[in-house]
């Protein structure tokens, strides 16, 4: 950092030098407005970097610090003010040798003693700012510490109290395993008792038992000869029945075969009228021949549309005749020559 | 330990023999006669039925059983035995031998014999149901030499109505509109012909549109939106004279002319103000009452077969969808909500459907709505379909399509089961009209 | 030395205050200059087109019309509306007598605004002279709607030649729908050709 010093007038002519000082004394306080408002906010240095250097120790402390610089520096702004020059020199008389080497060793030492005033000035600044750091960082260490050492407390009261804990729990551990102990006791006592209990009820009844069965098996043995009498005829009976599920069955085979011919050939020709609804139906009466051969078909139930009854007849008797029905046995064949037939479309078409 | 010992009730045995006495009991309940075998299936087909060249049909101008066995099979109701598979061709009842012809699974078969007469002819003809060997009708008719086809759709109103229990349509009679030529250099004409096309008649030509044309209810005039006085107007014209008045000269559009049920009224589209809206015309003195009031296009009105209402198109809700006007209570409510384009109404006979055009994905086609559920079902199957109008019977809908790049004439069964198309005239065939029964 | 420092900071504070001001004064003349260019070149379709037309009207800035040429080349009277600025007699009635229309639409599109522009100056100019403006659908659908469809479009531009101040008297309107097509068969190519207005004197 270089400090350059403003070029100081020969001599200081209080009216021509009034606007200039008041204009510059202006701007140096605007310009330390500025720089105040500037320095809380950031931790750079202020604008004029030449005076003070302020390092950062710790946040805490940090408004502080820079407060001190700013202090500083208002007070070497301060210093400053007073022997302000103004920018430009105005030498309007030409002073004698004399009168310069005085002013010139005047200047010198004030300059000196300016500079010594500037360095002690720092030097006070510097050494404050150290002190103060030494100060903060003592002030850290034994903070921690401190925090060290409550924390090394805590613990220790932690492991007292893991202790403590662990005693009560096995305690309570202890007490409740004696508990079960005698409760299980207790229990396998009362079980005992109530099978013995049992035990002799179980002997009483078994005695009554004894006494009725005996009683009852006498009887049984009655009834079970008469059982076996009507048993035997029963059988006989049975068997008769047999040969006669026997046979129904088969013939139910065939009629149900002879049905389904039937069925079949009648839907094969049955033409259904263009205009017949999803809900017609017609039911026919049906009377066959020993051949197989239509002797009657009369409309029991009516569609209400003539076209769909007599498709319908039609259908029959264009199937016919049902050859099938003499290959039937005989007694299905007389039950066969008569059915219904109930023609409804539904919703197949 | 106790056990409860009861009789021999329960025993095992006595309960295997209980049931088994229980099963036979109801197994032979059900053989006697309440057995009723149920019928769930079927087929859709058309009915097999023999038509059996007349006797005498030789030197007769025009041969009846063929146009019977045409009219039969463009009902889609039925099929025709083809000629050459019959076995034998029998001309009455007692000539017929059932077995062999239900061989062939026919179940029903048509006999005649017809005879010279002074003024023309006389047809006798049987109607056999084959499956059950017995005769269904047995009737006579008599025509001129010029009106052979009229006797012979008469004979198959009778059949068809003997077996189906539906009236006849092949009595009635069509109308239409032809276009010859290209570019301003068109020639129009409308015609009015049989129902199965033949027999066709001039009614108007014209070099300037002609369209719309709606038969009166008693089938003896037509009305028509023309072009010759250089604007759209609505004439009515007696088919058999030939007489006809124009009905309006509005501003704007007047067209979709349509007869009440009881023939004094029609009802029409006019712009007369603002836009197009549904008005009803009394004949008699000429006074229009408007139903419609938006700023929307309403228009193609058709009345419902009670009177009480009409079907009409309207794009109030942003595209064409139809509505249905009450006139007792003046109200408006929509019909068709599937989707985006749903015009030119018309009522099914029984009043329960309304056979429209329907925008698919596939283009433009015929369907069918029931109104009942809201139910819509495409009944065509070409793309470009116009116009339809419902059979008299409410059998078929006959509509124009594309065909080859010509407006040609089509009809499909109401159910879409069948359809047919009528023989292409010269230019392009449109605008088609059934009439009523006549 | 901080009063050094001072002096130096005292004239950079003078003179700089003095360049930002001068600077900022010519950015913000030189961008009031720029704005009063570009706001002149915004109303150059000045006329008002109508306020059904939805399509886009003068944004293009093609008050002469460049854009007919290529959007109606396809239907032959290109030439016609690029001489549509050339069109100053009005005594002569327009050439370009057709206008097509898209699908299911009645708006006047903005390639032939010019040509009911042109048909407009025409019957202003001729008081006596009457025009005939026919609407046309293409074949799809039922044809009375379509009668209906042709008249709307017809309607339409009925309504413009009123906003461009022909009196209706002069105006005509009649629908044909789906008849009279100008080109036969099916496919967009025909179709197109026969959604139109045509103008008939």
């Amino acid at each position: 950092m270089s400090k350059r010093l403003d070029p100081k007038p020969r001599r200081r002519l209080s009216g021509s030098y009034f606007w200039p000082t008041v204009l510059a004394v202006a701007l140096h306080l605007a310009v330390f407005v500025f720089s105040l408002i500037k320095l809380p906010e950031n931790d750079e240095t202020p604008d004029s970097s030449s005076i003070v250097q302020a390092t950062l120790v710790s946040n805490e402390t940090q408004t502080d610090v820079a407060q001190q610089v700013s202090e500083q520096q208002e007070a070497a702004n301060a210093k400053e003010e007073a022997p302000q020059p103004a920018p430009t020199p105005e030498p309007d008389e030409s002073p004698s040798e004399l009168e310069q080497a005085v002013i010139d060793q005047a200047e010198d030492m004030a300059a000196r003693e300016e500079e010594r005033a500037l360095e002690q000035a720092e030097a006070d600044a510097r050494a404050d700012a150290e002190r103060r750091a030494e100060q903060a960082k003592r002030e850290a260490e034994e903070a921690a510490e401190r925090k060290a050492e409550r924390e090394q407390q805590r613990a220790e009261e932690e492991a007292v109290e893991k202790v403590a804990e662990e005693k009560r729990q096995q305690e309570a551990e202890a007490q409740r395993k004696k508990e079960a102990a005698e409760e299980a006791a207790a229990a396998k006592a009362a079980e005992k008792e109530r099978e013995q209990e049992a035990e002799a009820q179980r002997k009483k009844e078994a005695a009554e038992d004894a006494a009725a069965a005996k009683a009852a098996e006498k009887e049984r043995e009655q009834e079970a000869e008469e059982q076996r009498k009507q048993e035997a005829a029963m059988q006989r009976q049975l068997e008769g029945e047999k040969e006669a599920a026997a046979k129904a069955r088969q013939a139910e085979k065939a009629a149900n075969g002879f049905i389904a011919i039937v069925r079949r050939a009648v839907e094969q020709a049955w033409l259904i009228p263009a205009g017949a609804s999803d809900s017609m139906s017609a039911t026919l009466s049906v009377r066959l021949g020993p051949s197989g051969e239509v002797l009657a078909v009369t409309v029991v139930t009516t569609s209400g549309d003539n076209s769909f009854d007599r498709s319908a007849v039609q259908a029959v008797e264009q199937a016919a005749p049902f050859i099938e029905l003499r290959d039937l046995p005989a007694a299905q064949q007389s039950e066969l020559r008569q059915f219904n037939l109930r023609f409804t479309p539904g919703d197949v078409r | 330990m106790k056990t409860s010992r009861n009789t021999a009730l329960l025993h095992p045995a006595r309960l295997l023999y209980g049931a088994l006495a229980l099963a036979l009991v109801l197994f032979s309940h059900t053989a006697s006669a309440d057995l009723t075998i149920e019928i769930t299936r079927g087929s859709d087909s058309a009915l097999p039925i023999g038509v059996v060249p007349f006797k005498g049909a030789e030197g007769m101008p025009e041969d009846v059983a063929q146009i019977v066995q045409d009219d039969l099979e463009r009902s889609g109701y039925f099929d025709p035995l083809a000629r050459e598979s019959m076995f034998a061709r029998p001309h009455s009842a007692d000539a017929v031998a059932f077995g062999e012809w239900r061989s062939l699974d026919v179940r029903y078969l048509l006999v005649g014999r017809s005879q010279k007469t002074a003024d023309g002819y006389q047809i006798e003809y049987d109607l056999l149901d084959v499956s059950g060997a017995r005769p269904m009708l047995q009737e006579r008719v008599s025509a001129s030499g010029n009106s052979l086809r009229g006797a012979a759709h008469r004979i198959s109103d009778a059949v068809f109505e003997a077996i189906t229990d539906i009236r006849g349509a092949f009595s009635t009679r069509i109308a239409y509109v032809t276009a010859q030529g290209v570019g301003d250099n068109i020639d129009y004409g409308l015609y009015v012909a049989d129902a199965d096309g033949h027999n066709s008649q001039q009614v108007l030509t014209s070099d300037e549109p002609i369209l719309s044309p709606a038969w009166s209810p008693d089938g003896k005039k037509l009305a028509y939106v023309s072009f010759e006085s250089e604007r759209p107007a609505i004439y009515v014209q007696q088919v058999e004279s030939g007489q006809r008045i124009q009905l309006t000269d509005f501003e704007g559009i007047n067209g979709a002319p349509a007869w009440s049920p009881d023939g004094r009224k029609i009802a029409m589209s006019l712009s007369k103000d603002g836009q197009p809206e549904i008005y009803v015309m009394n004949l008699a003195g000429r006074a229009i009452q408007r139903l419609t009031q938006n700023n929307s296009i309403d228009t193609e009105p058709s009345w419902a077969p009670d009177g009480r209402s009409l079907v009409f198109t309207s794009d109030r809700s942003g595209g064409p969808q139809l509505y249905r006007y009450t006139l007792g209570s003046g109200k408006a409510e929509r019909l068709t909500f599937t989707g985006k384009y749903n015009a030119r109404g018309r009522f099914s006979p029984d009043g329960e459907k309304i056979l429209l055009v329907h925008r698919s994905k596939n283009g433009y086609q015929v369907a069918r709505q029931e109104l009942e559920s809201g139910r819509l079902v495409v009944l065509s199957e070409t793309t470009h379909d116009e116009s339809p109008s419902v059979a008299p019977n409410g059998t078929m809908v006959l509509f124009a399509t594309q065909q080859g790049g010509k407006g040609v004439l089509s009809a499909v069964s109401v159910d879409g089961s069948s359809s047919f198309r009528l023989p292409a005239a010269q230019g392009d065939v449109r605008e088609p009209a059934w009439s009523p029964f006549l | 030395m901080s009063s050094l420092n001072k002096s130096s900071l005292n004239t950079s504070f003078r003179n700089l205050p003095l360049k930002t001001l001068a600077r900022s004064c010519a950015v913000a003349l030189s961008i009031v200059v720029i704005a009063g260019c570009s706001s002149t070149g915004g109303t150059q379709n000045g006329e008002s087109y109508g306020g059904q037309q939805g399509a886009g009207t003068g944004g293009a800035g093609n008050g002469a019309g460049t854009s007919g040429t290529g959007g109606s080349g396809q239907y032959g009277s290109g030439t016609g509306t690029s001489s549509g600025v050339g069109q100053q007699a009005d005594s002569r009635i327009p050439d370009v007598r057709t206008i097509y229309f898209e699908f299911d639409r009645d708006i006047i599109k903005s390639e032939y605004e010019s040509v009911v522009m042109a048909h407009a100056r025409y019957l202003r100019a001729n008081g006596d002279a009457q025009v005939v403006l026919k609407g046309h659908t293409d074949e799809r659908g039922t044809r009375e709607y379509n009668l209906a469809l042709g008249e709307r479009r017809a309607n339409a531009v009925k309504r413009f030649l009123r906003v461009q101040g022909v009196s209706s008297a002069q105006v005509n309107v009649v629908s044909y729908g789906e008849e009279r097509p100008a080109a036969r068969g099916q496919g967009e190519s025909a179709y197109s050709k026969n959604r139109r207005v045509t103008f008939s004197y």
